[in-house]
């Protein structure tokens, strides 16, 4: 038995330095009208949180674009508002323990980057406000019944991709495209959804779509070879976080084999990708952190609706153009008048 | 108050995957990998039924009852085609992957709505101190929710930390632990080992299967992801509780594991707490779990040297 109250030592041991390190929340009754933050943005320093779920570019650069957004509206990190990030790492627990940890302290406005981080904190935190990106479908997330019918707490910006854009663009650039390939991660949530989409924009424009799974990073190039095998004639490549971190492998396919390569994401073409249609993620940050300004300039949540980034980028490359043997067409900037065509890629 | 309160509830949630690792790892001596399989499992099982409308109590033995099925495959691959346990848990595992897809039907089902084992709690606790009732403990002010949801957390982890004890004393639990300890021995005593195996892995896959669907449900959503990591943490939970208790008697290691994994959850709730770089949050509970593993082995023996001393 004596050894038993060493586990409960221990256990007492950490759980008071735990409640030492929460000493400053003691006597805090927990507020379920949220209008002080209204008088905490005159008087001092607003307190936000920011959570990501995994480490990924486009996460990294919504954080940029909240910041961003923060910055333009005259507000200074450390003298008008404090941000702390969490990061999950890709860890469902840890998430759990940061929602937590967020529940534990009274936050003015909470930044939810990715879909489980959103699903979470709204679950357990149905009294704090929170914005939301980088997450592509709040609906199918649970988030609301519509983009105008939601939860009253939560609210935030769709980074769903264009997919009629990238088909337009891929159309332009090769006439008489008729089977395209995309790898997905069946489970990522977004990258079905994203999957669908395409093949549904795709089929419109009469071109035929057919997608590849891959689970993990190492049967990204496996699932892209069999694509390559199927004949396809060009990459649709959509964006999840898995090929968000291992895009690198599907433009080495396309290269060897010659294969034209279209993307949704500005990350595809620094790395060799044809042409791509891209969501700004540092502008959806940016949009969100707009949001989260007039949260806490006292709007509620639930009175502003979701809605999708604004911002696309359409981006041409010249030297991959000659290299797979394509030809851009001359009225190229008539037809998309935003496009961007790039000579040469300063890596 | 509040942080101390909800990563309790979270161990004690994780403290059934403890036991259920501590049943295959630490009774049969079995590398079990199927633990991240069958997590996500239960955790599919219960969601998907929850949304189809089914009792979240029946929801939640479903689960129990799939993990012992995703364990009874891993226990038959084993010693029936005499696959390397190892190799059997990752088969195992990796089928589930996809069979975890079929059972949602996606690869994430929101519970945000949904009536769930927790909704329970939460009425009942309405029911009982009122709604937005705030109990105050030594000066913290803490929802009457949360310490509810705790206390039934902890009811459930008993009991079923309980039946486990009780069952390892029966015949057949005494059994199971012989074969675990010294396999030859108990054969020639006319016991059948390889049902027992297959048995056990069953049993350990069940509670892992009820850990990740008690997760879900207080998360509000399944994910096909969520079983990532979580052997590792089920297995250095198990083994903090050991080094902690460093006795075998079969009811103090039990409460070893669940402690561990409380333990476990505190640790990473402080390093959250303390706020350090969310770069370094893996490294720190990596160091923590060193701390926890290597203080009562230091502490013994400086404790020697001294009696030496003397």
């Amino acid at each position: 038995m004596k050894s038993l109250y060493r586990g409960i030592i221990a256990l007492i041991l950490v759980s008071a330095i735990l409640l030492l390190s929460d000493l400053q929340n003691r006597g805090r009754t927990f507020g379920r009208k949220g209008s002080d933050s209204l008088k905490r943005i005159v008087s001092g320093k607003v307190k936000l949180a920011l959570v990501h779920y995994v480490d990924s570019p486009n996460s990294e650069d919504c954080e940029k674009g909240i910041r961003n957004a923060l910055t333009e509206n005259n507000l200074q990190e450390d003298e008008d508002y404090t941000i702390k990030v969490y990061n999950a790492q890709g860890d469902v627990s840890t998430l759990n323990s940061i929602s937590q940890s967020i529940g534990s302290e009274k936050w003015d406005l909470v930044f939810a980057i990715s879909t489980p981080s959103v699903q979470l904190l709204t679950k357990k935190l149905p009294e704090q406000k929170i914005i939301f990106t980088n997450v592509a479908d709040p609906v199918i997330a649970g988030l609301g019944k519509s983009f105008d019918d939601h939860l009253p707490n939560v609210t935030g910006v769709s980074t769903m991709s264009d997919f009629d854009g990238l088909i337009k663009l891929s159309a332009i650039l090769m006439p008489g495209l008729k089977l395209a390939g995309t790898v997905y991660t069946p489970s990522e949530i977004n990258s079905v959804a994203y999957k669908d989409y395409l093949v549904r924009a795709a089929k419109k424009a009469g071109i035929e779509v057919i997608a590849a799974p891959a689970n993990s990073a190492t049967e990204v190039m496996d699932a892209a070879n069999s694509l390559v095998s199927r004949n396809i004639e060009a990459f649709c490549q959509i964006s999840d976080n898995l090929v968000g971190s291992s895009g690198s492998s599907i433009i080495k396919v396309s290269n060897d084999n010659k294969i034209p390569c279209f993307g949704f994401v500005a990350s595809q073409f620094n790395l060799g990708a044809m042409a791509v249609c891209a969501r700004d993620y540092i502008q959806a940050g940016y949009e969100a952190g707009q949001m989260g300004i007039e949260v806490l300039a006292g709007k509620s949540p639930g009175q502003i609706p979701f809605r999708y980034v604004t911002m696309t980028h359409y981006r041409v490359n010249r030297e991959a153009a000659l290299f797979f043997g394509l030809t851009i067409p001359e009225n190229l900037s008539q037809i998309i008048p935003d496009v961007e065509i790039i000579d040469k890629l300063n890596k | 108050m509040t942080l101390l309160i909800g990563s309790v509830t979270i161990g004690l949630i994780l403290a059934l995957l403890a036991l259920g690792i501590f049943i295959s790892f630490r009774i049969f001596d079995f590398p079990d990998i199927t633990a991240e399989g069958s997590f996500t499992f239960g955790a599919s099982i219960t969601a998907s039924m929850i949304i189809a409308g089914f009792n979240p109590v029946i929801a939640t033995l479903a689960a129990f009852a799939g993990g012992l099925l995703a364990g009874t495959s891993t226990g038959i691959i084993h010693t029936k085609f005499k696959v390397n346990p190892l190799l059997s848990g990752i088969l195992v595992m990796t089928a589930l992957y996809s069979v975890n897809l079929h059972v949602m039907g996606k690869s994430n089902v929101p519970l945000l709505s949904e009536k769930t084992l927790f909704t329970w709690f939460e009425n009942f606790s309405i029911q009982v101190s009122g709604k937005d009732a705030v109990f105050n403990i030594i000066g913290w002010n803490v929802p009457a929710k949360d310490i509810w949801t705790l206390l039934f957390c902890l009811l459930i982890i008993v009991v079923f930390s309980l039946i486990l004890l009780w069952f390892f004393r029966t015949n057949l639990g005494t059994a199971m632990r012989a074969t675990g300890d010294n396999d030859q021995m108990i054969r020639a005593l006319g016991v059948n080992t390889k049902g027992m195996i297959i048995f056990g892995v069953a049993l350990s896959n069940g509670f892992i299967a009820l850990s990740g669907s008690m997760l879900a449900q207080f998360q509000g959503f399944a994910d096909v992801q969520m079983g990532i990591g979580m052997m590792v943490w089920g297995l250095a939970s198990v083994i903090i509780g050991e080094a902690l208790i460093s006795e075998n008697s079969l009811g103090q290691v039990i409460a070893g594991a669940v402690i561990g994994a409380v333990l476990f959850r505190l640790l990473v709730a402080i390093a959250l707490r303390w706020g350090m770089n969310p770069n370094d949050l893996k490294l720190i509970t990596a160091a923590f779990v060193f701390i926890a593993l290597v203080l009562p082995g230091f502490m013994k023996r400086t404790k020697k040297i001294k009696l030496n001393r003397q």
